[in-house]
């Protein structure tokens, strides 16, 4: 019923498995140790991370009023304020942290992000039609960002029709259209009025505050939907690591799976957009460091999309919370953390690229 | 009262801590003889506004304009936010929560009917007619004074880093100058309640005038030291306002922001000191 033990090249990957009848369900040791050690510190972290920042909560007074008691004023910051920003760290870096690895599992390249495709774009360019087309400047709903993001996304599946050897033509057509979408932005933030196009920044730059009406309802339906089919796919996903006739020898509808790949990192992109602001800039780095650090702690070969999800989360958690603290009262968006991270990150990845050769 | 976003909003019938979002906010605040409980610091600036400094200079900060702290907010307990020109709805829902939020005025709003609004929901309308009064008052007597050159035309600029920028016919300042009957120039007449894109040195002549009010937002840096280049230059020199001796250097981030009843004040005060003969 169940073994453990077996490991592959070098005997590091443990593996666990349970059969039932024609069914079975495997696992590794090694990215499920570190999925739920992720997920330990994660849910360690909230309280204390709740509870920095102006109020004088501590981690017990912070406990207590997500559990209902405490005062008014302490339910107020911690439930009303500070929960929904939380959570939407936590969910946002999950979808970017998952949408990353997809990406990079698909293009089989450790620098492809959903940047890439033109989401990022398409959510901007969504966002100024709402604060231009409503004629007041104030910023549509959290919706329109995905919206945006999924206009792309078809206009992309339209424009290549067949998305190609590794994706490859998807990804350099997307990256024309996000240069196309992107010029179209830019022409309208110039011709339009100065304070739409204010109000157009303060939402690019990628800033947690008061963020958190995404986290409710329908948005974390979606989000929790697509992760679960991401999830149910990794094992097929697993096999696009070699190369395309390997694959379709092992069984695998190669184009189909590439699809439905691609197709779930935009969603859970777009997703991103709506839930914690631009990912293309600031919040880009997430989906592209995630996967990367994940495949660190994990192990090859696999894909590890849930350890690549919560270590999203713990990054966009971790940068929110610095962005609070470090200049209170005023705040740093989660965004400007990310990006001064980000650029020596993404030298050290090419740099390491390179050595592997 | 309802305001500007359609909202109904239950505003205590005499609000005694209350936080100011905006500088106009804090302007209205301050002008209705209201100590305020909290706001935050002017665009581009880690304080309140230069020419509310004096009086407003031990308000606590709860962090940017469109960036406020609500942990901050949540300390200071206020009965009453004023939260003008906001563009973020989700931002405005969390204020919501806090406290009776009022969003005064939108972004191309004049600053009279945000003084209106706030004055509203502060329950101060008598003290904001008399303000108003007094404003209409001072008009009159400063357009008496200035006598010869009431027909004058008058440039409004912010120099930034990139170039000199003039302000749009419906900004803070034009309205002022409008109230007092003077005109702007020919090339100043654009509608809008922004200021002009950086302009080239070469467009210069665009920013002279029979006066050139002249301001950075900041005292030092970039903005000012591309000022004092250009001052060196012979189109600058060439100015009309220039030859004349008619440049006055004022407080950019009072001239050139949205403005506000104190503000319309400092403005005219400006004014006076300037083109008022001694």
């Amino acid at each position: 019923m169940t073994g453990a033990g077996r490991g592959a090249a070098g005997g590091r990957t443990w593996e666990g498995g349970i059969r039932l009848g024609a069914y079975s369900l495997r696992w590794r040791l090694r990215p499920l140790a570190a999925a739920v050690v992720l997920l330990a510190v994660l849910t360690a972290a909230l309280p204390f991370v709740i509870a920095l920042g102006p109020g004088g909560l501590d981690a017990a007074a912070t406990v207590a009023a997500l559990v209902g008691q405490g005062s008014p004023t302490e339910r107020l910051l911690v439930l009303e304020l500070r929960l929904p920003r939380v959570l939407t760290a936590v969910a946002g870096g999950l979808a970017l942290g998952v949408a990353g690895c997809l990406m990079q599992t698909l293009a089989r390249n450790r620098l492809a992000t959903p940047a890439i495709l033109g989401v990022n774009e398409g959510a901007t360019l969504a966002v100024m039609f709402s604060v231009f087309v409503t004629g007041t400047d104030a910023l549509g709903p959290w919706w329109t960002a995905p919206l945006g993001a999924l206009a792309a996304m078809a206009l992309l599946l339209v424009l290549t029709g067949d998305i190609g050897s590794r994706g490859y033509r998807v990804l350099v057509i997307g990256l024309a259209l996000s240069a196309v979408l992107r010029s179209t932005a830019e022409l309208g933030l110039s011709w339009g009025e100065l304070q739409h196009a204010s109000a157009v920044y303060i939402w690019s730059m990628g800033s947690l505050n008061a963020r958190g009406d995404a986290v409710t309802g329908p948005g974390m339906v979606l989000l929790g939907v697509v992760l679960v089919t991401a999830w149910l796919l990794a094992r097929r996903l697993a096999l696009l690591q070699f190369d395309e006739d390997s694959a379709t020898s092992l069984g695998l509808d190669v184009r189909w799976c590439q699809l439905i790949a691609l197709l779930l990192a935009v969603v859970l992109a777009g997703l991103a957009v709506g839930i914690a602001g631009p990912v293309g800039g600031p919040m880009g780095f997430i989906a592209l460091a995630s996967p990367i650090i994940a495949r660190g702690l994990a192990g090859r070969p696999g894909v590890p999309l849930a350890v690549s999800g919560l270590i999203g989360a713990l990054l966009v958690l971790g940068a929110d919370t610095v962005g609070r603290v470090v200049v209170a009262p005023a705040e740093l968006p989660a965004g400007a953390i990310t990006s001064i991270v980000g650029g020596p990150f993404l030298i050290w990845v090419l740099l390491s690229n390179s050595r592997e050769g | 009262m309802t305001d500007v976003t359609g909202a109904e909003v239950a505003v205590p019938e005499q609000p005694e801590r209350v936080v100011a979002l905006s500088e106009r906010d804090l302007d209205a605040l301050l002008a209705l003889g209201l100590d305020p409980a909290g706001t935050t610091s002017g665009r581009g600036q880690n304080d309140v506004p230069g020419y509310l400094r004096e009086r407003a200079d031990d308000v606590p900060i709860v962090g940017h304009f469109m960036q406020p702290s609500l942990g901050r907010l949540v300390e200071l307990q206020p009965d009453l936010i004023l939260a003008g020109g906001l563009p973020d709805a989700q931002l405005i829902g969390r204020l919501r929560r806090i406290a009776p939020t009022v969003v005064t005025y939108r972004a191309d709003d004049d600053w009279r009917s945000a003084f209106r609004n706030a004055a509203e929901a502060l329950g101060r309308e008598q003290r904001y007619r008399a303000f108003l009064e007094r404003y209409r008052q001072r008009v009159a007597d400063l357009r008496a004074a200035i006598g010869a050159d009431a027909d004058a035309t008058v440039s409004i600029v912010r120099w930034n880093p990139r170039g000199p920028m003039y302000m749009q016919h419906d900004a803070f300042a034009s309205t002022v100058i409008r109230d007092l009957g003077l005109a702007r120039p020919a090339a100043q007449q654009e509608p809008g309640v922004a200021h002009s894109p950086p302009l080239s040195l070469e467009a210069l002549e665009r920013i002279d005038g029979d006066w050139l009010f002249l301001g950075t937002l900041r005292r030092e840096g970039d903005a000012r030291r591309a000022l004092e280049r250009a001052r060196e230059m012979p189109a600058f020199r060439g100015l009309r306002a220039v030859r004349n001796g008619r440049v006055v250097e004022v407080d950019g981030s009072l001239w050139t922001s949205l403005g506000g009843p104190l503000a319309a004040l400092a403005v005219l005060e400006d004014i006076e000191q300037a083109m008022v003969p001694r």
